[in-house]
């Protein structure tokens, strides 16, 4: 029973208790007052009978007839005539009436007026004397009537106090709701801190759990920037900022294998030809600050492209990821440009490669297809070859009719991926968004229609259908299921109602549909991020963080939002069985995100050795290859 | 129909409840306490006064009704003075207690008859034989009649009284007494109040001249 249900009750019986209390010594008193009342008039009508009979009579047959015709006339219940020796010469009596009060009630509150007694007399000879009783009926029925009235006043004002003291109770317990609410999220691992209520006690409890609430905090950040650190001393080449090679290759891998990622993209090579003679010439220390101020304006240079990255490829070489991009000449011209305009003693003799990356890619053929390609950069700058794009070309038209076959033929659907738990339990599958183009006769994956659809506006509508397809697929096999949402979807509010309205309709389905928000969003736009999992997270779907690996330092800020999981890259977990630092660091990230009460999940694991491992580490579960039956996806 | 639901009854409720529970605590005549009171409100001699009166106050079992009132009627109106209300209270009509009545050493009849009526109780009177008697007195013929109090003592139920008058010092049977005629008389005997078994009454509002003495002299342990 709730506190406020007992609070009411107690309220309830105490109020009911004092009406009672006041209810009971009220009508005893009209009791007391009444009968008193009966008494003194009986005593007063007695004495003023005697007197006027002690006038005129003169014998005790005269007094009998005049007590006669005064009961005649009267309203009296009994009159007793007594001789002087209290012998009984007359009684006059009628039958009281029947009071309307109930038995129970006179029995309760009995009214017993004493007789009026008064003696008489003729001159110096007594005649003894006349008693009077009074009809108490009346008395009963004022009485009853009074209790009744008394009941209906009591009642109201009972009522108004326990309504007054209901609303004062609601009032004070209004912080319990925020004690609550805040005592659930630290038991769901979510760290919320609550401004403290007035009320002394709540506020001592709040104050506790604020102070649990912060220090946990400040564990979780000291303990990200730990792991930053680490992350960065074992993945980032110290003289440039860039990624180790193994590191450069394996993000690339990932690029290349991921679907919901551009199909082709390029992969520039940038080589400094005289590092050895720059070595000697002008010292390694130099050399060294060379390469550093290189490396700043490549990353300045390609600050505005998306998700670009990286990579030293050895001392002389380095590795340019560039997602989406089929024509880097201008590029390539703008960068070349302001790494001569840095180093002004043109001591760099500079060559660039570049080759065209697509689904079907593989690593060592494409490095030395970029190898292969370096050209030595010219005083006009580089002039290199774009290399043929991998993939057939379809024109911005094409694309669009695609696109809107597939939303009014409904072409979407869900390849499904399934994800192991420890034990070989399975965790929610994950669902990738294709289209069976009927236009071109072909099955189109995410990373190959979204950037048009982003081109086109059409994601948010993209994005509606795929949870459509999601609702339907939870309603007929009824298991969870796992879903990503362009950043459209996260960001922009009105898609974000459209989206909380369609789940408001399924809420039995919505609470087998998990979210999974990319890094990128989570991290680069955290009010956005934020209130969409106010919203979503209140109506029963469960939201993660998909492609971890850039923000893995910053774990700590997803405190608080009632995360259910956050998914490794598999840039992060690639080669775990290899190297010793990137254990520790993933057990780290483990406990870490344990103690924010989220699970941890590596994606893209293809060997099953390293599932095994990664289990070991404290992973909760593993996707990619290595727990995909056939390496296929259930369709 | 009563009316009882009027303003402050609500106080008079409690204050009789806790009247009553003073009456009935002082209830029983203590003529130790009667005296010690005298001496606190009046002084030593009042306190003197009432030494004597209860020297005089014959014992219950010793000697007869006659003797008694014979003694009782023959100590009031030696010892105390006829005085009128009016100067004695600057009130028109006051019934004083016995020891008010001693306290003044004066009173008017009625006063007189409150003062042997409680004595002779004391003494061990019956009650019952015992009347506070209003009465027309007519000394003569010609004179113009005045009211009067006196007590009138039956030896039986039916038969003749004797009276005690504080206007004559002698008892005499009431046919000796053509001067009085009695108009209503009265005594304790049916007042409720008396034993405290009943309900008390409400002091403030409605409490008869005889009630009200009988209650202060019950205050002031004589009944």
């Amino acid at each position: 029973m709730s506190l406020v249900k007992r609070l009411w009750i107690v309220v309830g019986l105490i109020i009911l208790a004092s009406v009672l209390a006041a209810g009971i010594i009220n009508i005893r008193s009209a009791q007391r007052y009444l009968e008193n009342d009966i008494e003194v008039k009986n005593l007063d009508t007695a004495t003023a009978l005697a007197i006027s009979i002690s006038q005129s009579a003169t014998d005790a047959m005269t007094v009998e007839l005049l007590v006669n015709s005064q009961f005649d006339l009267g309203h009296y219940q009994r009159i007793d005539y007594l001789a002087p020796d209290g012998k009984l010469l007359l009684r006059r009596e009628r039958n009281p009436d029947s009071p309307s009060a109930p038995a129970w009630f006179m029995r309760l509150f009995p009214i017993e007026p004493a007789a009026g007694v008064a003696v008489i007399q003729s001159g110096w000879k007594q005649l003894g004397s006349i008693q009077l009783h009074s009809d108490p009926s009346f008395a009963y029925d004022s009485l009853w009537r009074s209790t009744w009235v008394l009941a209906e006043l009591f009642l109201l004002g009972g009522a108004c106090i326990g309504l007054l003291g209901m609303v004062y109770i609601r009032r004070e317990l209004r912080p319990l709701h925020r004690v609550v609410e805040q005592a659930e999220a630290l038991a769901e691992r979510r760290y919320l801190e609550i401004q403290p209520p007035r009320t002394r006690e709540f506020r001592l409890i709040i104050e506790a759990m604020n102070r649990l609430t912060h220090k946990t905090k400040s564990l979780l950040s000291d303990e990200s920037a730990r792991l930053d650190k680490l992350k960065t001393e074992h993945e980032d080449d110290p003289h440039t900022g860039f990624m180790v090679r193994e590191v450069f290759l394996r993000k690339v891998e990932d690029e290349i294998e991921r679907e919901d990622t551009d199909e082709q993209g390029l992969l520039l090579q940038v080589h400094v030809a005289n590092l050895e003679e720059l070595n000697r010439e002008i010292g390694r220390l130099q050399a060294d600050r060379l390469i550093g101020l290189l490396a700043q304006q490549v990353r300045q240079a390609l600050a505005a492209q998306p998700r670009v990255c990286c990579g030293r490829l050895g001392a002389s070489d380095f590795g340019i990821l560039l997602p989406g991009l089929t024509d880097g000449t201008r590029l390539l011209q703008q960068l070349h440009a302001s790494i001569l305009q840095a180093e002004q003693g043109h001591l760099l003799h500079l060559s660039y490669g570049v080759a065209c990356y697509g689904p079907q890619s593989g690593m060592p053929e494409l490095l030395s297809a970029c190898d292969q390609s370096l050209t030595v950069a010219s005083a006009d700058g580089p002039v290199l070859p774009m290399p043929e794009s991998v993939m057939s070309a379809r024109s911005a038209t094409d694309w669009q009719r695609i696109l809107q076959v597939a939303l009014h033929q409904h072409e979407f659907h869900l390849a499904r991926y399934p994800v192991r738990g420890r034990n070989n339990s399975d965790l929610p599958t994950e669902a990738l968004a294709r289209i069976r183009s009927s236009v071109c006769g072909e099955t189109l994956v995410a990373g190959a229609f979204l950037p048009w659809a982003r081109r086109q506006g059409l994601v948010g509508q993209v994005d509606l259908e795929i949870l459509t397809q999601a609702l339907a697929s939870v309603d007929r096999h009824g298991h969870d299921i796992c879903i990503n949402l362009g950043y459209e979807s996260v960001r922009d509010a009105g898609q974000l109602d459209r989206i909380a309205e369609v789940l408001t309709q399924h809420k039995s389905q919505a609470t087998h549909l998990y979210f999974d928000v990319a890094e990128d969003i989570a991290f680069e736009y955290p009010e956005s991020f934020h209130r969409f999992c106010g919203r979503i997270l209140p109506l029963g779907c469960k939201v993660g963080v998909e492609h971890l690996d850039h923000h893995v330092g910053h774990l700590a800020r997803l405190h608080g939002l009632g995360l259910q999981y956050v998914k490794l890259s598999r840039a992060l977990v690639k080669d775990v069985g290899q190297e010793r630092a990137a254990q520790t660091l993933l057990r780290g990230l483990c406990t870490i995100a344990h103690t924010m009460g989220m699970q941890v999940i590596a994606e893209g694991v293809s060997r099953s050795e390293d599932a095994a491992l990664l289990f070991e580490l404290g992973f909760d579960g593993v996707a990619g290859a290595a727990v995909t039956t056939g390496g296929a996806p259930t369709p | 129909m009563m009316r009882w639901r009027r303003s402050g009854w609500w106080m008079g409720a409690w204050l009789s409840a806790l009247c009553l529970v003073v009456l009935v605590g002082t209830a029983a005549p203590n003529l130790d306490r009667l005296q010690q009171l005298a001496k606190s409100r009046y002084g030593d001699e009042v306190a003197h006064f009432v030494g004597e009166w209860r020297a005089m106050l014959p014992s219950a079992d010793g000697s007869s009704d006659l003797q008694k009132i014979e003694r009782i009627n023959r100590f009031f109106n030696q010892r105390i003075r006829w005085v009128e209300d009016a100067v004695l209270w600057q009130q028109d009509d006051y019934w004083a207690t016995l020891l008010e009545t001693m306290a003044k050493g004066a009173g008017d009849c009625e006063d007189f008859v409150i003062a042997k009526y409680a004595s002779l109780l004391l003494a061990g009177v019956p009650e019952s034989k015992l009347r506070l008697t209003y009465v027309r007195r007519q000394p003569r013929p010609d004179a113009p009649p005045e009211a009067h109090m006196i007590l009138a003592y039956y030896a039986e139920p039916a038969g003749e009284p004797l009276i005690l008058d504080n206007l004559d010092a002698d008892i005499k049977p009431a046919s000796q007494r053509p001067d009085l005629t009695p108009v209503y008389s009265f005594n304790a005997t049916h007042l409720w109040f008396r034993g405290g078994q009943a309900s008390g009454s409400d002091p403030t509002a409605r409490i008869s001249r005889w009630r009200d003495v009988l209650a202060r002299l019950q205050a002031e342990f004589t009944l």
